[in-house]
């Protein structure tokens, strides 16, 4: 990416969440490039993936951190979960136990995040209904006891993956419209960037949008 | 943008392991030929026909040098300890395949099985019975007996390697074994994970002080350390370094130690320090580091091994440890 005037006005940052194997990195990778990554090796540590989309006119640039669903690796991917404006947490639709660790991904998701951070549930591989394990009805139910806003994927065919990353954005977007999420604040997870203006101060760069010197 | 190498330019001529290899490594591998050939000599009159006890010192310099394949797997056995630990318990193996196992460590191996070197013709096109087996197997008796690490996602690699090189499955667990008991830094693998995030916080203090403007240059983007090394370490460079460089690791790991470790993380910062600090944002930075993983610098292991050892100097075994401690206090508190 070269330096000069930017082509997008904000940056929202994501994280990806779930146990393992439920698809984060087949959802990061259709997403980014339209394809599904079949022989998609694991995720050791975290990984990392940008796209630029359009939402109300305006080009939002998205970084979405995929992170490894191994349980010990929360140790790493905490750090993380830290200024994500977005959070999608995933799991699988064939596989309950995926589903029922949820309450402990939200958990973490709710501690390590801020309280307008919008998570949203995804129920993936939707294209294997004939081994579903779980329903529609209890994870839509299960969202929205939770305030969470959800849709069944494909990362294969590709089903509603568009949706979930766009409607996550809409919903950011429109916590900022609406004066909820504030900018200002350290770790909201959005960085607001003046299309065409100069590099300022504050664009040294997207290495860390929230860096505030005494965000230790 | 999501960065990924793996299949990029390969032909379909294999590199003995299995994997296919790119042009750059056959025109490599044209000359390591020779090199290899004038190494085997050497080890042949040096160290195997001759009688006499080599000392530490010159076994150190003929390993850093690479152990022959023909003879490598002999001699990780034998310099680790592996060897010695499997004799304590003759029918250990045997036994700990047949006991039941934890049912979630079943399904955590089995997850990360059918993922592991799919682009190897050993784990697919019809071997994947017989390889694929021994690597569920190896894996399954490593977590069964040691059941506060469990598995850890990346031992899947380690393993393969080592099936690769190595061959017979009661070999490589007792290798691995042998590295989580004596060669890695206590609690390596524990599910705290504060053992990597030391490692990552001593390759981070030791960048700054030897290639301070590389290690400014991170800072700058306030790139943390656990972005591109994790994988580096728990992996112990297997899926990030071809296979061949990868052995010429194990060679100095199960020989000195676990020292190799970090002085390897330094060698690859350097290799990528151009790119680095020609990066001007974040992604950019992180898409660097990713090349690593299909860099031609890397295939050349004999010059890579090289510049591991130059490029570190000297790092005392009594220094690290210092270093590693004062870095538990930073790491451990938060
Ligand atoms: N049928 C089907 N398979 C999928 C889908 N998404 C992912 N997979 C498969 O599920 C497996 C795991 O996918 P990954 O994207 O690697 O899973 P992950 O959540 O990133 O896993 P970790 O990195 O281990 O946490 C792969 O073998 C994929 O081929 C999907 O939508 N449908
Ligand atoms: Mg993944």
């Amino acid at each position: 990416m070269a330096a000069g005037p930017y082509n997008y006005s904000y940056i929202f940052k994501y994280i990806i969440i779930g146990d393992m194997g439920v698809g984060k990195s087949c959802l990061l990778h259709q997403f980014t490039e339209k394809k599904f990554m079949a022989d998609c090796p694991h995720t050791i540590g975290v990984e990392f993936g940008t796209r630029i989309i359009e939402v109300a006119g305006q080009k939002i640039k998205l970084q979405i951190w995929d992170t490894a669903g191994q349980e010990r690796f929360r140790a790493v991917t905490r750090s993380y979960y830290r200024g994500a404006a977005g959070a999608l947490m995933v799991y699988d639709i064939t596989r309950r136990t995926t589903y029922n660790h949820l309450s402990s991904w939200l958990t973490d998701a709710r501690n390590l995040t801020n309280p307008n951070t919008v998570i949203f549930l995804i129920g993936n591989k939707s294209d294997l209904d004939a081994q579903r394990d779980v329903t529609y009805d209890e994870a839509k139910q299960f969202a929205e006891e939770n305030g969470l806003m959800f849709l069944e994927c494909s990362a294969k065919t590709g089903e509603n993956v568009e949706d979930a990353f766009l409607d996550t954005a809409k919903k950011i977007y429109k916590n900022i419209q609406d004066g909820s999420l504030d900018l200002n604040a350290a770790e909201s997870g959005v960085q607001h960037k003046p299309s065409n203006g100069p590099r300022g101060a504050n664009l040294g760069g997207e290495s860390s949008g929230n860096k505030d010197p005494c965000s230790c | 943008m999501i960065f990924s190498f793996r299949f990029k330019g390969m032909t379909n001529i294999d590199d003995n392991y299995g994997f296919a290899c790119s042009k750059d490594f056959q025109d490599f591998y044209e000359e390591y030929k020779t090199v290899l050939a004038k190494r085997q000599g050497r080890w042949e009159t040096n160290i195997l026909n001759d009688d006499k006890a080599k000392s530490e010192k010159i076994l150190k310099r003929f390993v850093r040098k690479g152990i022959p394949p023909e003879i490598r797997k002999e001699y990780w056995l034998k310099i680790s300890g592996a060897e010695d630990q499997q004799k304590e318990h003759p029918n250990g193996y045997s036994t700990w395949k047949q006991e039941e196992k934890d049912s979630k460590l079943q399904i955590e191996v089995d997850k990360d099985l059918e993922r592991t070197y799919p682009e190897n013709k050993y784990f697919r096109n019809g071997n994947q019975e017989e390889f694929l087996g021994k690597l569920k197997n190896v894996l399954l008796v490593l977590g069964h007996r040691n059941p506060d690490i469990g598995y850890c996602q990346g031992f899947n690699f380690v393993a393969a390697n080592l099936l690769l090189t190595v061959g017979d499955e009661e070999k490589v667990y007792w290798l691995m074994q042998c590295l989580i008991d004596k060669i890695l830094p206590k609690d390596y693998y524990a599910k705290d994970m504060l053992a990597l995030q030391v490692e990552q916080q001593v390759l981070s203090t030791l960048v700054l002080k030897k290639m301070p403007k590389i290690g400014k240059h991170l800072q700058r983007f306030d790139i943390n350390y656990a972005l591109f090394s994790t994988k580096w370490f728990i992996c112990l460079f297997c899926d990030v370094l071809p296979i061949e460089t990868a052995n010429r690791v194990f060679d100095c790991l199960f020989n000195e130690g676990n020292k190799i470790l970090v002085r390897v993380g330094l060698a690859l910062v350097k290799l990528l320090g151009p790119d680095l600090l020609k990066a001007d944002s974040f992604p950019d930075v992180i898409s660097q580091f990713k090349k690593v993983e299909d860099d031609k610098r890397s295939l050349n292991c004999h010059e890579f091994m090289i510049a591991v050892f130059k490029d570190s100097g000297s790092l005392s075994k009594k220094d690290l440890e210092k270093l590693r401690l004062e870095c538990l206090k930073t790491v451990g508190g938060s």
